[in-house]
């Protein structure tokens, strides 16, 4: 069977990256894209999330490798940074380019 | 919670974080207000204690008030440029204006002499606005202007009015108002942000 012209234009050939496609995943990379390092406070009140399920986003992109947890003391309080790592940075922007492509398409 | 990502506001956020809190509004407005208040009450030698306030308001609202409900961030390498940038623009301003002030000196400058006060109050403009250019922050461009204005319009009505000194009285009233703008932005701000509870320690 032949495939139309029109089927193929809709035959979009794009794997999403179901990891960095989740919306509050999303906008945690989005964030450590334009910044050093960001602490889980920051992303707390800029998502609206709870810290809890700030936390399970957090974990499953640590163990993408996408992002990094650094432990330090800041006034003799823990704190925690968190920041995008290499690997991370290629999936954001790899996704960026394949989501306007998609939409260019 | 929004869907949308969008990377512009999202840029846009980082770069107004460190003015949504009207700090940096309350420490300008208080080293305008110190300054006329202190020079009205013939106080000038703590004209100089002036430096620390905006150095305490900062830090001490940073830590109090800001980082327990926006948390912080260390900001990138182009940040870092850019507030580079500004300290340089800073020093070149004030290099600037201090060989104006020694030009001044000479007879054939009386025009830039005479105005010194308002010159001040140009070179406190310039600061305030690069403030602003650096914070994205629109308002800081209208305190640069009513600071300037304010020194300016004292500066001419001082000369023609003599029972009272309206050069430091237009400085109080514009660190006055900036003082109450920058409260409301940070009242503003405690309503948006509440302090986030840290659940779970990772």
């Amino acid at each position: 069977m032949s495939t139309s012209k029109k089927d193929q234009d809709l035959n979009i050939n794009i794997e999403i990256n179901h990891l960095v496609h989740e919306p509050v995943r999303l906008k945690i990379l989005a964030y450590l894209s334009i910044v050093e390092s960001a602490d889980f406070v920051f992303l707390v009140s800029r998502i609206g999330l709870t810290m809890g399920n700030l936390s399970a986003h957090v974990s499953k992109l640590v163990e993408a490798g996408y992002i990094k947890v650094k432990k330090e003391f800041k006034d003799n309080r823990p704190h925690t940074m968190i920041l995008l790592t290499d690997e991370g940075r290629q999936a954001y922007t790899n996704y960026r380019e394949e989501m306007l492509q998609l939409l260019q398409e | 919670m929004s869907e949308i990502v969008n990377l512009k506001e999202l840029k846009r956020q980082i770069y107004l974080y460190n003015s949504e809190d009207g700090l940096v509004d309350l420490a300008i407005g208080l080293v305008s207000f110190g300054f006329g208040a202190l020079l009205l009450v013939d106080l000038p030698a703590m004209v100089g204690v002036l430096g620390l306030i905006p150095l305490l308001t900062w830090y001490l609202g940073k830590r109090y008030l800001t980082l327990p409900r926006v948390g912080s961030i260390q900001p990138n390498q182009g940040m870092k440029t850019q507030f580079v940038g500004f300290s340089v623009s800073m020093i070149a301003i004030g290099v600037g204006v201090l060989l104006l002030f020694i030009l001044a000196a000479g007879p054939e400058t009386d025009l830039l002499a005479d105005h010194s006060l308002a010159l001040f109050g140009f070179v406190l403009a310039l600061v305030i606005s690069a403030l602003g250019l650096l914070m994205k922050t629109n308002r800081l461009y209208y305190y640069a202007m009513l600071v300037f204005l304010a020194m300016a319009i004292g500066e001419i009505l001082n000369k023609s009015i003599d029972s009272v000194d309206v050069y430091l009285l237009a400085v109080i009233i514009a660190g006055g108002l900036i003082i109450l703008a920058g409260i409301i932005v940070l009242i503003r701000f405690l309503n948006k942000y509440p302090v986030v509870v840290m659940e779970e320690s990772r």
